[in-house]
């Protein structure tokens, strides 16, 4: 069947700003009929500029923290309760006892993720060779087995353990049968210009088997913990504190120094944490990946449609894995991923 | 209609791989790399076969992929 154009149509049309306004704004959408390309929104150039602009937006992500540090952050609402509980039920699954929360590990652990803010590293040993045992050590807590795990930028307690699960060495720290006890902490600061959330659980064995925390001191002690605006005054030795320095170190042998804390002092304020930065980095870029990606994919589809419609042949590839492509990419950043490295 | 099927199964591949390495930032930059690199070659290959191979065409995989990697790599950065 032929096709006839109106006449009157078209030249209405001609005299019609806003129809000439409304085909400009749509010419970028639409397919082009006589040149049989794809919409200018999806051009070769187009895509290129939509690469740069997320490159650009990685930049911008990366430069915020050197001149604004804390701006950008990792928002989160992890707490030591939680972590214990799913740490114990991943050993009672395996089989294995239960570990004990240790105020002595907990409190080392606090003063390891401080010394990682204040020196601003995200490693296990620090730069100047502070070793996570020297932590330990000077809380007088007298070990044959200990071990550490690390987290930052999580978002809940559940990510965390179920993230060290999936990696082989933290799994074996975890579900070894060489520890009794465990301490944790939660601190919230500032890591490489970022806010965010450090988990550090510290793992142990105490040389005598009586010295391991009953239930009862283990209930005392959370019940410490979600009083947490409570501070209990931590006994400061005349040295004003253990010197973490390697100079320092390379005088400690592994026995207890005699500058360290009174034991039966304790000063924990970071017990659970709510961490909500100005702008969550993490939702920001997952925001930006999936809006981006959507964008492409509808005029893909809007593309495939329109071209269906008016019969029009296009030399371009294939329009269905170009989309397929960019849902899995949508499908993974909003669905899959989760923000958070453990070490 | 085979080729469709074939791409979603690969889809579907890459989307429990991810799912397996979720925690492991390093492997999933590799899988991201990876993924790109099958999807340029299967669309020059499918566009031979199909006698549609061009350099605008082998551009515009190429484009399209490298806009797949780079939004993975910005959500992965962070």
């Amino acid at each position: 069947m032929k096709l006839e154009k109106n006449p009157t149509i078209i030249k209405n049309w001609r005299n019609n700003p806003k129809a000439i306004d409304k085909f400009r704004f749509m010419y970028h959408f639409l397919p082009k009929e006589q040149e049989k390309t794809r919409a200018g929104l999806l051009s070769h150039k187009a895509i290129i500029i939509y690469c740069l602009l997320i490159v650009l937006i990685a930049g911008i992500f990366r430069l915020i923290p050197m001149v604004f540090p804390g701006v950008l952050g990792y928002a989160s609402n992890i707490n030591i309760e939680d972590l214990l509980s799913y740490t114990n039920n991943r050993r009672k699954q395996s089989g294995l006892s239960e570990l004990r929360l240790n105020r002595k590990l907990s409190i080392a652990a606090e003063k390891k993720a401080s010394h990682m803010f204040d020196k601003n590293y995200w490693a296990h040993i620090s730069p100047d060779g502070v070793e996570p045992w020297d932590f330990i050590l000077d809380e007088n807590y007298d070990y044959i087995y200990a071990g550490e795990n690390l987290a930052k930028n999580f978002s809940d307690s559940d990510d965390v353990v179920e993230a060290w699960m999936e990696s082989p060495s933290h799994r074996d720290n975890l579900l070894s049968p060489n520890y009794d006890e465990v301490g944790f902490a939660v601190v919230n600061g500032v890591l490489d210009g970022y806010e965010t959330t450090l988990v550090v659980q510290l793992f142990g064995r105490p040389r005598e088997k009586g010295q391991v925390a009953s239930v009862f001191q283990e209930q005392d002690l959370l019940k410490e913990l979600n009083q947490s605006k409570t501070e209990i005054a931590a006994a400061v030795p005349p040295n004003g504190g253990p010197d973490y320095s390697l100079s320092e170190k390379e005088n400690i042998s592994k026995e207890v120094p005699d500058s360290a804390p009174s034991p039966s002092s304790v000063s924990m304020t970071n017990t659970s944490s709510e961490n909500e930065p100005l702008i969550d980095v993490a939702m920001a870029t997952r925001g930006i990946s999936i809006a981006f990606g959507g964008f492409i994919s509808s005029l893909l589809a809007l593309d495939v449609w329109y071209s269906k419609r008016k019969g029009i042949l296009k030399f371009t590839g294939h329009t269905f894995a170009h989309i397929t492509l960019l849902f899995l990419v949508i499908f993974f950043v909003w669905f899959v991923l989760r923000p958070g490295v453990i070490l | 209609m085979f080729e469709s099927m074939l791409v979603i199964g690969f889809a579907i591949l890459f989307l429990i791989l991810f799912y397996i390495f979720r925690f492991d930032k390093n492997i999933l930059k590799a899988l991201s790399l990876i993924i790109t690199l099958f999807y340029v070659s299967w669309g020059i290959i499918h566009s031979a076969r199909e006698a549609r191979l061009a350099p605008s065409v082998v551009l515009e995989y190429l484009l399209f992929g490298l806009t797949g990697y780079s939004i993975l790599y910005l959500a992965l950065s962070f």
